[in-house]
């Protein structure tokens, strides 16, 4: 592993720049955005309102056009321990998707939507 | 407001908006030539004016009576204590619902001056209509809509319009179907509310 592998990959949410490692996949879940709808999205990077906003879902049929989807993956260093969570907000339509851009968490802020 | 048989257009108004103007002009150009023939500032006002202003008029009339309307429509649900925090303005027309008292408000370009609130019962059937056509690499849209039928008449709201084709997955095509889908769960639910009262 180079340098400039390193200086890549610094970049990628799933890296852990402390242990210079690679993360795994820990967890990942479907969650509905309510408050967001069709032609009204705006990105929010503050872990408070995903906090409030986010409710779990267990399929992708349970959300009902027009709402907004958030797709959440949460990695671990097996290094060091620590978490990070990643939101992918999309909207579904019908078997395809208009994805926004991603919000990633590294501090643990968004542990306790895990818990739902 | 009103709530019997919906019209999409009122032909007295269709045919004001384009006869009226025609006739101005021509008036106008017939009075520059009898009474101004030998020019000066009379032949400028019937000559040019006139038929500059009925020009102005088809351009922008149309639009301006329309968003004159759209403001009277909000003004009115409003006064009626009518929920429109559901609405969606298209370039044909207007429409507004209320899912908890069943009623759906209407209001076309066409029709400026006619605001129907009406029973969502009265709504027949909803669907989406995504506008695919072509085949292979070229098979797009450009024209995503949502249609009802209120007493037997068809009413198509475009939700996404262009004047090129675009693919089925392109994120202002999905956001149109989606939009539509929306609308038509909307007007499905207060069908059925609407059934039931
Ligand atoms: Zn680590």
């Amino acid at each position: 592993m180079g340098l400039l592998d390193g200086i890549l990959r610094r970049r990628q949410p799933d890296w852990c720049r402390e242990c210079r490692l690679e993360m795994e996949e820990s967890g990942e879940q479907l969650f509905a955005l309510p408050c967001m709808s069709v032609g009204h999205y705006v990105e929010h990077t503050d872990p408070e309102f995903y906090q409030e906003n986010l409710y779990a879902v267990a399929q992708r049929a349970d959300i009902p056009p027009g709402m907004y989807a958030c797709a959440a993956i949460q990695y671990r260093c097996s290094g060091c321990g620590k978490r990070v969570t990643v939101l992918n907000p999309f909207l579904p339509v019908r078997d395809q998707e208009k994805r926004e851009g991603s919000i990633v968490f590294r501090n643990g802020e968004l542990d306790d939507v895990w818990r739902q | 407001m009103k709530t019997d048989h919906v019209k999409k257009v009122n032909y007295v108004y269709l045919l004001a908006y384009i006869l009226v103007p025609a006739a101005l002009a021509a008036l106008g150009l017939w009075i520059g030539y009898t009474f101004y023939h030998d020019g000066g500032v009379g032949a400028v006002i019937f000559d040019m004016c006139v038929p500059i202003l009925a020009i102005l008029w088809w351009v922008f009339g149309g639009r301006i009576i329309y968003s004159i309307a759209k403001k009277r429509m909000l003004k009115k649900l409003d006064e009626a204590e009518i929920d429109r925090r559901q609405i969606f303005y298209s370039d044909g027309c207007v429409v507004s619902m209320d899912i908890r008292q069943a009623k759906v408000a209407m209001l076309f370009f066409w029709n400026p001056f006619a605001l129907y609130v009406l029973p969502a019962g009265r709504v027949t059937r909803a669907w989406t209509d995504d506008g695919a056509g072509g085949v292979g690499i070229l098979r797009g849209t450009s024209r995503v809509s949502f249609l009802f039928e209120v007493d037997g008449v068809k009413i198509r709201v475009n939700t996404f319009v262009s004047n090129q084709r675009w693919k089925l997955n392109d994120d202002k095509v999905l956001e149109g179907i989606s939009k539509a889908d929306l609308w038509v769960q909307v007007l499905e639910q207060a069908r059925q509310q609407g059934a039931e009262v």
